[in-house]
């Protein structure tokens, strides 16, 4: 994926970029709790999409970018809402490094680069429901404090460097608190005021669940991985000394009949978080656009993911016994890997010009590429055919590219 | 060779990198197993066991979708369980995992979790995975199985 890190790359000189494209006053108003979200959605769609990209890592794009996606996501679950006006504060820096994952909204950019983000905000684009504002409609309250404190974020974007230090002080405020009041399984992850967020570093690394996670260099700052947990949680009872704009604790109030134990609120704050992201996973398997309900789609997920470990099984075994036939242009599969990628009618049957055998017999769109680099001595091939003919009774596979092998005869009836 | 000058792929800024991300996966895949895979059919000879061929290919398979989907950890759990089933040479078939689900009628919640259990135990070095990655992971995870299949039905359909 070495392509994707060199879109990542952190670019301190774009703010040009950054005002051309953000606006400001906009942003500002959100934290107030005024909604922009049509025009941050059209911000989003704009062709100027490419720079964002770039300049992602700047804490001001980000920002923005992701105040709209939370702004979504406040609409539709207000608990998200205390991350999402934390991380407006946080993200106005500009080394976008922490992200404190204070009400667990996990920031989804799977190490997929840089077009992650946009597939997050595509997907959070769902959620929102027409822009409401921040003040939430499902009944969690937003603590005051957590206003004030993005308030003064929020203002501080109309400069981006000058207040840098003061919101990097709540950052520090973050690491410095946060292991405190650590609830249950969630642990701080380390913060550094230069943070990459190379999937390989926090893969290899820190395998382990509760290692701290150091945040290396900005150069990939939008591939943020959901690092930072949350630095605890608190109860209501709680929130008031948290009057600090500093604070960074995720408060939950419980709804009523359920229990205030912090372990259960936690628990609570816990499972819901996976059951949203649970929705994004419907858009990944095939078919689970329809149902609702957690248990029913974890199912679901478990079958697909079930049935394509069995695939790939099975078709590493079919690999296994055509093997000895392999004579396929390594230059023609490459340029049809695009396709080939993205599962588009799947079989790109082609013809391998190199090869005497199979070759006049592949129907094909040969697109005129020379023929390859790659000649492979045919096997002796047809005690092989026999075995493993017989073997694998090829039912299965009904591919007409297979009719067509001539002097291969003897695959054929078999097919 | 000019032909693979042309067919090298430059640097793209795409309005939809995810698009391009799948492609340098299925490239990358593709190239590491046909070359693996010719090593396989150089050293095979007809007298060789089939079940080794198999194994061996399975190996590079799996192999090849660990070395195109670096940075996950999932993919990080699939080499570390290829690394080990290489060195003591057997060949565990994922398909199997036994999902023993128990109906766990006390509470809804408890049987969410041991689905959700189960699903992390389907992927490769699920159990490290922290839970806030898990649905990453997980949709990484699903993304690359899904290519991966897509490659070799190509492969095979190319091949055979």
């Amino acid at each position: 994926m070495g392509g994707e890190e060199n879109t990542m790359e952190f670019q301190h000189g774009n703010e040009n970029i950054m005002t051309s494209e953000m606006d400001i006053s906009s942003v500002s108003n959100m934290a107030k709790s005024s909604s922009e979200v049509p025009n941050h959605h059209h911000f989003l769609g704009s062709s100027a999409w490419d720079n964002p990209l770039i300049s992602l890592s700047q804490a001001h794009t980000f920002g923005g970018s992701s105040m709209v996606s939370h702004n979504d996501f406040a609409n539709a679950n207000s608990t998200y809402n205390p991350l999402v006006l934390e991380n407006q504060g946080m993200s106005s820096t500009s080394h976008l490094v922490q992200y404190s994952n204070l009400g667990g909204m996990i920031h989804k950019i799977p190490s997929y680069g840089s077009g992650s983000f946009s597939e997050m905000v595509g997907s959070f684009g769902q959620h929102g429901s027409g822009g409401d504002h921040v003040a939430n409609t499902s009944g969690y309250p937003i603590p005051p404090q957590h206003y004030n404190h993005i308030k003064d974020a929020g203002n501080q974007r109309g400069h981006f460097n000058g207040e840098q230090s003061q919101v990097e002080d709540s950052v520090h405020e973050d690491g410095g608190t946060g292991s405190a009041p650590g609830s249950g399984n969630r642990r701080k992850r380390g913060i550094d005021q230069n943070s990459t967020l190379s999937p390989n570093k926090n893969a290899e690394g820190d395998g382990v669940k509760d290692s701290p996670r150091k945040i290396s260099d900005g150069s990939k700052e939008a591939e943020k991985k959901p690092k930072v947990e949350q630095s605890g949680k608190q109860t209501k009872d709680n929130s008031p000394s948290g009057d600090a704009s500093k604070d960074n604790f995720i408060h939950v109030r419980a709804r009523r009949g359920q229990a205030t134990n912090s372990h259960s609120l936690a628990e609570r704050v816990r499972r819901e978080k996976i059951s949203e992201r649970m929705r994004l996973l419907q858009e990944l398997v095939p078919g689970c656009n329809k149902i609702t309900g957690k248990a029913v789609m974890l199912d679901e997920i478990i079958n697909y993911v079930q049935s394509l470990q069995q695939q790939v099984e099975f078709l590493s075994m079919k690999l296994a016994t055509v093997n000895p036939e392999l004579n396929f242009d390594v230059e023609r599969l490459l340029s049809k890997d695009s396709r080939i990628g993205l599962g588009i009618g799947g079989f790109v049957p082609g013809m391998s010009s190199s090869h005497p055998f199979p070759s006049a017999s592949f129907q094909g769109n040969m697109s005129g590429l020379p023929s390859s680099s790659t000649q492979f001595p045919p096997l002796p091939q047809n005690a092989l055919d026999h075995d493993f003919q017989n073997f694998y009774g090829m039912g299965y596979d009904s591919n007409t590219a297979l009719d067509n092998l001539g002097p291969n005869g003897r695959l054929k009836p078999e097919l | 060779m000019e032909a693979q000058q042309q067919n090298k792929r430059r640097r793209v800024y795409s309005m939809e990198p995810n698009k391009i991300v799948q492609s340098i996966f299925a490239r990358n895949y593709l190239s590491y197993l046909v070359s693996a895979l010719m090593k396989i059919k150089e050293n095979t000879s007809s007298s060789k066991d089939h079940n080794d061929i198999c194994k061996n290919v399975k190996y590079e398979v799996e192999m090849a979708m660990v070395l195109s989907a670096q940075g996950f950890a999932w993919s990080n759990g699939l080499k570390v369980k290829l690394q080990r089933e290489h060195i003591n040479n057997v060949a565990t078939t994922e398909g199997d995992n036994n999902l023993g689900m128990e109906k766990d009628s006390v509470r809804e919640d408890k049987e969410d979790e041991e689905k959700m259990k189960n699903l992390i135990s389907l992927i490769p070095g699920g159990e490290e995975i922290c839970d806030e990655q898990v649905v990453n992971e997980l949709e990484s995870y699903i993304k690359c199985l899904q290519m991966q299949v897509n490659v070799l039905q190509c492969l095979i359909a190319e091949t055979c």
